[in-house]
């Protein structure tokens, strides 16, 4: 199920919170549960099996590791991780693998990739912190099945993040929070916003992306520019949208799970970009991978290449493809050119403010082009190599303007400190996000496929 | 105190918004809704089928279940299409207002696709030895393009090509000339020409072929107001105000044939009332259909058409004996067979709206 269909909005959504605000505590856990194994299953049943092995695999693995009270051993952790990486490996990198294997030897292999179940990379990595902060005595073991499971499967952030450690969730569930009017209305306010971010901000510009997308010699420098541009609109209000409806419902629910997105094109160099965009799972990383390696404590040249290793899996982790790759070696080239000679030096902030500022979107903007994955056409277009713009795109350009100045005020200017129309702004902004889905139909989140 | 006021403040948003989004999902889900959604003209989504683990489709036919039944669905839409309006993306919509009017998008050829119609559209006619004619009207858009500022400007210049090859066509009769005003020739809110339109087509049709002219006056004339039209529908915007749906048929008595079944008039009044008014044209699109009128001067005219010609063709009946028309979207075989079916003819006539002739699937399929 999505967030931005009629099924979630008007039966699903209204049906689980009112229900949920309600319920005595001793039943909101195991409906929660059913609730969010509902919303899971609603898209393709057969991946329910999915996360209901991951739920018993690792409430069970960590019990087992932990039993009678003994420090598990190293062997166990990797066990678990292996197990736990063994589905994503399967349903996400299968035919990645298998289709490098075939262009490095020439040798096809006879293997259809498996479907991509929703939020596998989402709740994988969740699981696998709960495991990780357990072995190292940062939480305990949970013993209610339930509970570690409604932490595994919490439906506002089960497809889409943000990524939450067990660590952040732990004292929430076991309190069983009964939500409170206020922060439920104030819940409600994120998630209207969220939602109109992704349907009404969003869904507009990837629709102009997707004129020009595939057709690059048709669309010239003027479309593959505006084109890009309108990508990385998109993704950012996709993904942060989507936060925003995941941290509003769970507020709804009175639960309060990390922030993921600090007005991210608004930073002014990348390492500043990385700590605004997608921050949980850049925690997740460098808690559990970039820190274990020795981090920033080492030599430079060790450091650098903990850089590199760390953005390689961030790479991946988006998406199995060479792209994916090269996007997430891109930015660790950049990250660490910047702070080797630039930050370090401080010549970076000599660099007036907004020059900062627009060479880091830039940078970032150009990135989101290897990670949209369209390749040399792509650059070629960028580059005038398919001469000016047709009149069709130059048409459709200039209609989405006033959107793209939209898109590009709330990205790029500081948020109002006070904004009189917030009182309105949730139900006028629910209705345009209902009027927009009767006239534009199903659209999908472009995240539910990492 | 206050922290409590605010308290219930809260609790009354929160409980009626989402007792809200509830009631219009049930209504949405239980509600006998008709099956035909007349605004839109189409069919709702119906009701999912039993779920299938093998192929699980129950989702999407539930989403597209609701969103066809959501409460004020139209509101919705209009809504919608508005707020593109007010971004400046009115271009984007299948159907966009300018001066008043509903317009769809400039038409373009970059295949060139004009000039491969006219070489099917002779080398048909040599096969069954009669003289030819095209009837292409220049569209509401282009008639009206100097009063848009310079809007969709260079697809206009592209829809100014499809003309100009036209034009440079012996064949073509050049009905509505650059300059025509759209008013006068084409309904506010529908794609088709109006009846003044249509009375043109006739008179340059009928003095090409050397037959009378009769003015519109020398027609039984009906009018039948608040007609809402194809795009109006399709911008998804609301109107206010319906056009003014203008029928002409001859007074001598006609025979009308449609599809097998007869008829002894060729305007159909009931049909005004329905979604599609303009099918008080000769009871909408047929296949194949025939008009006889023995008291007419001229021959035989066979007409290869879209809906363009609904509205024309009760006028050329005035002037021909008999008039076998073809649509290519309903007729079954090629247009061959139907020159074939239709006999021996004095003249044949293609009428087709610019869109069609180089859009039109059907009519690319059949013309042979």
């Amino acid at each position: 199920m999505i967030f931005s269909s009629f099924t979630f909005l008007l039966l699903f959504m209204p049906c689980v919170l009112l229900l949920y605000r309600v319920l005595p505590a001793g039943v909101r856990m195991p409906f929660l549960l059913a609730a969010s194994l509902l919303f899971y299953g609603w898209g393709n049943p057969a991946w329910l099996l999915l996360i209901l092995f991951s739920m018993v695999l690792n409430w069970g693995g960590v019990l087992l590791m932990t039993r009678g009270g003994k420090k598990p051993s190293k062997a166990a952790l990797a066990g678990m991780i292996v197990l736990n990486l063994l589905p994503l490996l399967w349903f996400k990198y299968a035919g990645f693998l298998a289709d490098t294997w075939t262009r490095l030897t020439g040798i096809p292999l006879d293997f259809t990739a498996p479907g991509l179940p929703a939020g596998i990379s989402f709740f994988t990595f969740q699981a696998m912190s709960y495991v990780i902060d357990v072995y190292r005595g940062q939480a305990k073991p949970q013993k209610n099945f339930v509970t570690f499971s409604v932490y595994l499967s919490l439906f506002p952030q089960l497809v889409a993040g943000p990524i939450v450690r067990y660590t952040d969730l732990e004292a929430q569930l076991i309190a069983r929070p009964k939500p409170e009017y206020p922060e439920m209305r104030e819940g409600l306010r994120r998630f209207c916003t969220g939602l109109a971010k992704k349907v009404l901000l969003a869904d507009a510009m990837g629709r102009l992306w997707g004129s020009i997308n595939g057709n690059f010699a048709e669309a010239g420098a003027l479309g593959a520019w505006v084109g890009l541009l309108a990508f990385s609109f998109q993704i950012f209000f996709d993904f942060s949208g989507y936060s925003d409806m995941a941290i509003g419902l769970c507020r709804c629910m009175g639960f309060r799970i990390p922030e993921n997105f600090d007005r991210p094109y608004r930073a002014q160099s990348l390492t500043d970009f990385w700590r605004r965009w997608h921050m949980t799972l850049t925690d997740w990383f460098r808690a559990y991978v970039y820190i274990p390696l020795g981090g920033s404590r080492r030599s430079r040249i060790r450091r650098d290449l903990n850089v590199l290793v760390v953005w390689a899996l961030t790479g991946l982790w988006h998406g199995a493809g060479w792209n994916f790759v090269l996007w997430g070696l891109y930015f660790a080239l950049l990250l660490i050119f910047e702070k080797r000679f630039l930050l370090e030096n401080r010549i970076w902030q000599k660099i007036p403010g907004w020059i900062r500022q627009l060479l880091t979107f830039l940078a970032v903007m150009l990135g989101w082009g290897l990670f949209s994955g369209f390749g040399s056409e792509l650059w070629k277009a960028l580059w005038g190599g398919y001469g000016g713009a047709s009149a069709e795109t130059v048409t459709r350009c200039a209609a989405y303007v006033p959107m793209l100045l939209f898109c590009a005020a709330v990205s790029f200017l500081p948020a109002p400190k006070k904004n009189p129309l917030r009182r309105f702004a949730a139900p006028v902004l629910m209705f345009l996000c209902l009027a927009a889905l009767a006239a534009q139909g199903y659209a999908p989140f472009v995240y539910f496929q990492f | 105190m206050k922290d409590k006021r605010f308290c219930i403040g809260d609790r009354a948003a929160v409980l009626l918004g989402l007792c809200l989004l509830l009631c219009m999902g049930l209504f949405a889900l239980l509600w006998p809704h008709p099956e035909f959604i007349a605004a839109e003209r189409r069919y709702r989504a119906s009701a999912p089928s039993a779920p299938s683990l093998t192929d699980w489709k129950t989702d999407q036919e539930t989403e597209a279940f609701l969103a066809d039944r959501v409460p004020l669905r139209n509101v919705l839409v209009a809504a919608d299409s508005l707020a593109e309006v007010a971004t400046a993306r009115r271009t984007e919509l299948d159907a966009w207002p300018v001066a008043g009017a509903f317009l769809e998008k400039p038409v373009t050829d970059p295949e060139g696709k004009t000039s491969r119609r006219l070489q099917q559209f002779e080398s048909l006619s040599e096969k069954s030895g009669a003289k030819w004619q095209l009837i292409v009207p220049r569209s509401h858009g282009y008639l009206l393009r100097k009063k848009m500022n310079g809007l969709l400007q260079s697809l206009y210049d592209q829809e100014a090509r499809i003309y100009d090859v036209l034009t440079s066509n012996a064949r073509f009769l050049d009905v509505l000339p650059d300059g025509t005003e759209a008013a006068e020739v084409y309904y506010r809110t529908d794609h088709h020409w109006t009846l003044q339109g249509a009375w043109l087509a006739y008179a340059a049709c009928c003095r090409a072929d050397g037959l009378p002219v009769y003015s519109l006056d020398e027609f039984n004339r009906s009018s039948f107001p608040g007609f809402f039209g194809t795009t109006q529908s399709r911008s998804g915007l609301p109107a206010f105000r319906g056009d003014m749906l203008e029928c002409a048929e001859p007074k001598d008595p006609v025979i009308l044939t449609a599809d097998g079944e007869t008829f002894d008039h060729l305007i159909f009044p009931g049909r005004a009332e329905t979604y599609d008014g303009y099918a008080v044209y000769l009871d909408g699109n047929h296949g194949m259909t025939e008009i006889l009128n023995p008291a007419a001067p001229g021959g035989t005219l066979l007409v290869f058409k879209d809906s363009f010609a609904n509205c024309l063709l009760p006028l050329l009946s005035a002037d021909y004996r008999r008039i076998v028309a073809v649509d290519a979207r309903y007729y079954t075989g090629n247009f061959s067979r139907a020159a074939e079916a239709a006999g021996a003819v004095d003249r044949i006539l293609f009428v087709y709206s610019a869109d069609s002739l180089i859009n039109d699937t059907s009519l690319a399929g059949k013309v042979k």
